[in-house]
């Protein structure tokens, strides 16, 4: 399980797919103050990106990742 | 087709012939700024239409043309011969590319390579390669030279791979993971990752929507690029661009920015921001303002055309646009304004005071037409039959001369100058002469007559025969024309004027002229003619021979001419059209060709003839005379008739022969004779009797008649009978 949803927290571990962009939605759109752990993300797909970037909420934890690190997280920094 | 692709194919189309012209300007004249201006004008708004339809290749290949002419602007290069040919090539290829475009929409498969192939051929008659390094930001990638000094500094000093793109909505449902695939980008420098639109609220996201953008640079050659973005060619671009070393000279990638380029991007910039639906639209009625204020203000009006039509596109090609229009003004002199003289091609464009007058001819008709039934009331109450004739009578001269102005008024609607065909002729005239080596000044004079645009079209044709022609046979290599003491430039001269009711147009050259001689020897050797029969011609006859079908003079078969099929061709043209061909020719000074065709195909002259009861008719233009002639002077030799007219021996046919009618049994003294010319022989036709002659309009045989090639079309008289137009040479 790439994205584990806890109760205020999203842990996001391994390659994450597509197939967690309705889950992952439907989860911020459900809780009230979402905590965002990218720190195990090896890869993110581009849908679950573009969730993240509409729901503008903060990343609590940047991933390890290089690309991820460097290339992504400043744009999601910027929301 | 969207009314917007509409309008783009009309005006490539323009902008290509104003291109060629401007070019061959050029050629001629080194030193024409003007016509640098108005060539790299044209080019720059043919790009700016171009990237409005995302067809890359298409805005490459003239952005590779722009950069040539940018390099001949500062003189870096001189304008060639070979580098005119490169250009003209790229134009030509635009051209076909356009016609491609109207018909399917679509550029062809090997658009992309044919347009690399035009780059890399302009880049050798540039001389070295020069890679797109010197030669300004490519399309599409303005961004690159506004990225901030941080986020380029990987990149400084570096030629690097830009990558711009932008995945299709639905990529992901094709398996494709945009993010994923930018992160297998070799030697990245810079990624940047931006929403093509404002993210709406997140319960309203589909989140199986690919709504981002890609911006990339990369150390690796676009080639290894290529290879990786296979898989998405139609929504990628990649292109080589130099970044400039930090904190160094003027940036060569987007020279020192005016400060209306910077407004420009920065315009581009906006449109580009998220924001709702009701921020943008307000956002963009701005920008387009703004920009327009831009360009009126640097003189740049001519470029809001393609501004105009991108207002009208969704917004990706507006930004599209007014990234092209920043990339740098296309002329630097503000003083020629565009005058796009072409601009009756193709569509028919119609005079407002030809249209009002129309109007008023209709109002006319209308005030004339009430006399009509006040006439019938008259009638109904018993009137006298004087005074009714009398009232008719006005009323049908009234009626008559206003339906004689409307038709005037609607020939005149479709009058068109004949710089139409002429235009076309400075190209062929140049690009032969140059594959011939002979050099030639072509003379265009009274291209602003006028002719009806049915004339003009069947013109086209054996005027372009007519040209290469004097331009294969005629004018002489520059040697012989030294030897014989003439100026090694040959003159070539097409000149069009009007004549009583008809026009005339003349190719005429300095050339060789024709041999009499060798065109009789010829006919004779083709067995058209037999040796006393052609001795027995005059010159003027023999010349008039180059016009029968299988005769040329050249002994070899080139590509231009030379078969034996051009002459034929102009003449049947022509004469199709209801005119004429005269050749005149003095061997050693030159040839003249004159070609005399009506004003207008729509009212035909005829002439009329009566035989076994029916009316038939010729065009006036073929008659060349009416005569009564006696049994007596009529000579026969087996079933051969003749008749000596005017000191020459012209064969005598007989119409009812020709058309299979029963033999004319009444008792006569002698025979009713046309005299008509056929291309130059002169025919005698017996007919039943001669008639007067009649404007008619000619409808042609159409459905299971149009097989019928003896009858040119049908009439119908204004007594009600019907006349047929026969098409003599068929008959024969």
């Amino acid at each position: 399980m790439p994205i584990r949803f806890e109760e205020k927290t999203a842990r996001f571990e391994g390659a994450c797919t597509i197939d967690e962009a309705i889950p992952l939605t439907e989860w911020l759109c459900s809780v009230a103050e979402p905590r965002l752990d990218l720190g195990g993300c090896t890869a993110l797909h581009t849908a679950l990106l573009q969730v993240l970037l509409a729901a503008g909420r903060p990343v609590a934890v940047p991933p390890e990742d290089t690309f991820l690190k460097g290339w992504v997280m400043p744009v999601l920094g910027k929301r | 087709m969207s009314a917007l692709f509409e309008q783009f194919v009309l005006e490539s189309r323009e902008l290509l012939e104003a291109a060629g012209a401007a070019l061959l300007r050029l050629e001629r004249d080194p030193g024409d700024t003007i016509a640098v201006n108005d060539l790299f004008r044209a080019l720059h708004t043919l790009k700016g239409a171009t990237a409005l339809f995302d067809m890359a290749p298409f805005t490459r290949m003239v952005h590779a043309g722009e950069d040539a002419l940018m390099a001949v602007r500062d003189g870096r290069v001189a304008m060639t011969g070979e580098l005119a040919d490169r250009l003209l090539e790229l134009l030509d290829t635009g051209a076909a590319w356009v016609d491609g475009l109207e018909l399917s929409q679509s550029l062809p498969d090997d658009a992309d390579a044919r347009a690399r192939a035009q780059e890399a051929g302009l880049r050798a008659a540039l001389g070295g390669p020069v890679e797109s390094a010197d030669g300004g930001t490519p399309t599409g990638f303005a961004w690159v030279g506004e990225l901030p000094e941080a986020e380029r500094a990987k990149a400084a000093g570096r030629t690097v791979t830009a990558i711009a793109y932008d995945p299709a909505e639905d990529c992901f449902f094709a398996g494709d993971d945009p993010l994923d695939l930018c992160r297998r980008i070799p030697d990245l420098l810079l990624l940047r990752i931006e929403s093509a639109r404002a993210w709406p609220p997140l319960t309203n996201l589909d989140p199986y929507r690919c709504t981002l953008r890609f911006r990339a640079l990369s150390g690796a050659p676009k080639d290894e690029l290529t290879r990786l973005f296979r898989g998405v060619p139609d929504q990628v671009l990649l292109a080589s661009v130099a970044i400039p070393a930090l904190a160094a000279e003027p940036a060569p990638l987007a020279a020192p920015d005016s400060l209306a380029t910077a407004m420009l991007r920065e315009q581009a910039r906006i449109l580009g921001l998220p924001g709702s639906h009701d921020e943008t639209a307000a956002r963009r009625a701005a920008v387009l303002r703004a920009v327009r204020n831009i360009l009126a203000a640097e003189g740049r009006n001519a470029e809001g055309a393609a501004l105009e039509l991108a207002a009208e596109g969704p917004t990706d090609a507006l930004i599209r646009c007014i990234e092209t229009l920043a990339d740098g003004p296309a002329v630097v002199a503000p003083s020629a304004p565009a005058v796009p003289a072409s601009q009756a091609r193709r569509a028919l464009r119609v005079d407002a005071e030809r249209m009002d007058r129309l109007m008023a001819l209709v109002a006319e008709l209308v005030v004339a037409k009430g006399s009509l039934p006040y006439l019938a009331r008259q009638a109904q109450e018993g009137h006298s039959a004087d005074a009714l004739a009398q009232g008719i009578k006005e009323a049908h001269g009234r009626i008559d001369s206003i339906v004689g102005e409307l038709q005037d008024a609607v020939l005149r609607l479709r009058l068109l100058p004949l710089s139409r065909v002429f235009d076309p002729l400075t190209r062929l005239v140049r690009d032969t002469a140059r594959r011939l080596g002979k050099p030639v000044e072509l003379h265009l004079s009274g291209g602003e007559t006028e002719a009806d645009k049915d004339i003009l079209d069947i013109l086209g044709e054996p005027l372009l025969h007519l040209v290469r022609n004097g331009l294969d046979h005629g004018i002489e290599p520059p040697e012989r024309r030294r030897a014989a003491g003439k100026p090694e430039v040959a003159a070539l001269r097409v000149q069009a004027f009007q004549d009583s009711g008809g026009v005339v147009v003349e190719v005429s050259d300095d050339g060789a002229g024709i041999d009499a001689a060798a065109v009789r020897r010829k006919a004779v050797a083709t067995g058209a003619l037999t040796a006393e029969q052609a001795a027995a011609l005059t010159e003027a006859e023999a010349l008039r021979l180059i016009f029968l079908p299988g005769l040329s003079t050249s002994d070899s078969v080139s590509d231009l001419s030379g078969r034996g099929v051009g002459m034929d061709a102009v003449r049947g043209a022509v004469e199709r059209a209801g005119g004429r061909v005269e050749v005149s020719s003095t061997p050693g000074v030159g040839t003249r060709f004159r070609l005399v065709l009506p004003l207008t195909m729509m009212v035909t002259r005829m002439v009329t003839v009566e035989t076994a009861g029916a009316l038939y008719g010729f065009p006036v233009t073929l008659v060349t005379g009416m005569q009564r002639i006696p049994h007596g002077a009529i000579r026969r030799m087996k079933h051969a008739e003749s008749v000596v007219v005017q000191d020459a021996v012209v064969p005598l046919l007989r119409l009812r022969r020709l058309l299979n009618l029963p033999e004319d049994e009444r008792e006569r003294s002698g025979e009713a004779v046309l005299l008509v010319d056929l291309g130059g022989q002169p025919v005698a036709l017996v007919v039943d009797a001669l008639q007067e002659r009649a404007d008619v309009v000619l409808k042609p045989m159409t459905g299971l008649l149009a097989r019928l090639r003896g009858y040119a079309g049908t009439a119908v008289l204004g007594d009600g009978r019907l006349l047929l137009a026969l098409n003599l040479r068929e008959l024969l």
